[in-house]
């Protein structure tokens, strides 16, 4: 009898079914304590890899990744199977959740009090958010912030960063005791890599944490560290713009929002590297 | 949990009383996966049984019950633009399925979720619908020039159209089922008994609708997700029979030609739901049917062994060798329904070999 992995990441419960053995280890090695094979408490989501066809298990190996009767992505190389479970993961709370509000953001929590980086791909969220997490910070997401309905707090998930082409050296370079799972080469995103920057031990003591401030960050390599205040009204667009689910949440989803931004600052950060920047994020946690 | 359980939570859903942590996890998945969930949390809501539903299961359903919410809303509000600026160029557009069952407030519109929304005009106003449409903010969504060709030559409507802002799908519809089935249903069937609802929304007749759904449902190819039709026509059936017995639909259905269809939907329900629908069709039937079909034991068995198995909701957890069969011969049996063979044969050809291509190649090869 083979078990399959259970991850429990705080807010939800995921069941890899048919999860490949290296893969397993590979989850293992990121979620520690939070990876079980013996089912405790019911299960939220279930993602279930399969192989295409017979032919494609021996030829090429193909899998797929079914959520119930869907199967959102593309079947995939079984070699890049890791970051699709963690897109698979995604996929459930962002399509099957709407009981809190789903921010597209990496989170930083200091001082039990968080900021937002909400920004596009390419603006650096996920190595800002790394580096970080790896400092004197607590990374509570490097994808989406969870917000609670009604309030201005986001949630903390037990889960990995992901790390895309070259900032996978420099993190790797700035911290070398640092856990990564092996790079998968040649996703459609491309190169990745997944980092653990917290435990579980240390993870079961985080709370919920008050949003203080948001930043759009933009990593260009010739700039200054330059820093711009933004209104409220246009930090409230954007992150009605980055959000999930705003727009399905309606009434309570504006609400909630109108908590963030009334308690947050906003501001646009360019930046080179991270001298600077660290003093700043450090004095809006810091009363 | 199995499916025998799972169905008779439909009917019975206090027995939600006896079921376990694992039994709900279960049946989550399966609802989810027959996009059901939200549907499922309106019968507990309807049975006042929410507050015995345990937090782990109820939070599910929540969040189906909030996304369905949602999207009624969104369908009042595309409605209302749709009503609007074709009425301006003088088209009523007579909303069906789903849409119609939300702005009818059918009770099977609480927590149905759809992918699209569908609407009939006459056929001499096809090519009039679409200038409007593109002069809305309406596109036709790209298809390859063979599926075009499709939807142009052989379908019951036109290829589907996407609000460029709001992404939402519309299509649009001049009859119930495409014309190559050779079942052909007067325009004034259609256009002669419609009801407008407390807003001003045109829609098909009580009958016609359950008539719609219950075709919809037998002349499909794909089962994966029917059980979500099965319940629709059920609580239709039942809103019908609240005022009427069923003569007025089964007239109607024997009118157009659709009696057989009609008595599978019916005795399936009986089946699944416990309910004698078919005793007041027996009686309504004219004389002159009765010979035929359905009173012949190979119906009889095809509907108890093959539609039944096929129309169960399918997931990994209940599916079995014989459901999945059964689908599979209801594929077929979709595709010679809608399709003589002259025409059928070639197009199979025509998609298999297309498939063929897309496995080699990769889909790439077909987009443009």
């Amino acid at each position: 009898m083979k078990y399959d992995p259970i991850l429990d990441i705080g807010p939800f419960r995921f069941c890899i079914e048919g999860c490949p053995d290296n893969i397993s280890a590979q989850l293992s090695n990121l979620y520690d304590a939070s990876l079980d094979y013996n089912v405790t408490q019911p299960i939220d989501y279930w993602l279930s890899i399969k192989s295409t066809s017979f032919l494609r298990k021996i030829i090429k190996p193909q899998v797929c990744i079914y959520i119930d009767n869907q199967r959102p992505f593309n079947p995939i190389k079984k070699s890049l199977l890791l970051p699709s479970i963690e897109w698979g993961m995604n996929w459930c709370i962002a399509s099957y959740n709407f009981t809190y509000l789903l921010i597209h953001a990496s989170v930083l929590v200091k001082n039990n009090k968080a900021i937002l980086f909400p920004a596009m791909p390419g603006s650096g969220k996920s190595t800002l958010a790394a580096y970080f997490g790896l400092r004197d910070w607590t990374l509570y997401s490097d994808e989406m912030a969870i917000i609670n309905i009604g309030s201005n707090t986001v949630l903390p998930m037990h889960r990995p960063a992901s790390l895309k082409n070259s900032s996978i050296e420099i993190i790797k370079q700035s911290s070398n005791s640092a856990v990564f799972s092996p790079t998968t080469y040649g996703t459609h995103k491309g190169d990745i890599a997944h980092l653990k920057t917290i435990d579980r031990t240390t993870f079961n003591q985080l709370k919920s944490a008050e949003i203080v401030a948001v930043i759009f960050p933009k990593f260009n390599p010739t700039s200054e560290l330059v820093i711009e205040q933004v209104s409220s009204i246009e930090g409230f667009a954007k992150l009605a713009h980055n959000s999930f689910n705003y727009s399905v949440l309606g009434l309570q989803g504006y609400k909630t929002l109108c908590n963030v931004v009334d308690k947050s600052t906003f501001y646009k950060v360019n930046y080179s590297n991270y001298d600077g920047l660290d003093k700043f994020i450090d004095e809006l946690v810091t009363i | 949990m199995t499916l025998p359980n799972i169905i008779q939570l439909f009917t019975t859903p206090s027995n939600i009383h006896k079921l376990s942590l694992e039994n709900w996890q279960t049946l989550i998945r399966v609802l989810r996966g027959n996009d059901l969930l939200a549907s499922f949390y309106y019968l507990l809501d309807r049975e006042l049984l929410l507050n015995h539903v345990p937090h782990f299961a109820l939070k599910h359903l929540e969040s189906a019950e909030i996304y369905a919410k949602r999207q009624t809303q969104q369908i009042h509000l595309e409605s209302e633009s749709l009503v609007q600026f074709l009425g301006n160029a003088d088209i009523q557009p007579i909303f069906l399925k789903g849409a119609a069952y939300v702005l009818r407030k059918d009770i099977n519109h609480y927590g149905r979720v759809m992918s699209d929304i569908d609407i009939l005009v006459p056929y001499s106003q096809l090519s009039l619908i679409e200038n409007i449409l593109k002069q809305n903010d309406w596109v036709e969504k790209t298809l390859d020039d063979y599926d075009e060709q499709y939807y142009r030559q052989w379908a019951h409507e036109l290829p589907p159209y996407q609000h460029i802002y709001r992404g939402t799908t519309l299509d649009i519809h001049h009859t119930l089922l495409p014309p190559i089935s050779g079942k052909l249903i007067p325009e004034n069937e259609l256009l002669s008994n419609l009801q407008t609802t407390n807003d001003g929304y045109l829609t098909l007749s009580p009958e016609l609708i359950i008539l719609h759904s219950v075709i919809h449902l037998f002349y499909n190819e794909d089962f994966t997700k029917s059980f979500r039709d099965v319940w629709d026509i059920h609580l239709l059936l039942m809103e019908l029979e609240k005022h009427s017995d069923l003569t007025s639909l089964i007239k109607l259905s024997e009118r157009l030609g659709f009696s057989d269809t009609l008595y599978i939907a019916l005795k399936l329900r009986d089946k699944i739901f416990s309910t004698s629908s078919l005793g007041n069709y027996h009686r309504a039937q004219s004389s002159l049917h009765l010979l035929n079909y359905r009173y012949s034991k190979w119906t009889d068995l095809f509907i108890n062994n093959v539609i039944y198995f096929a129309i169960l909701p399918s997931h990994d957890l209940v599916d079995s060798y014989w459901s999945r069969c059964s689908r599979f011969i209801m594929f077929i049996r979709g595709h010679v329904l809608k399709m003589p063979l002259k025409i059928l044969l070639p197009h199979l050809a025509r998609k298999s070999y297309r498939y063929l291509v897309t496995l080699l190649l990769g889909r790439y090869h077909y987009e443009k």
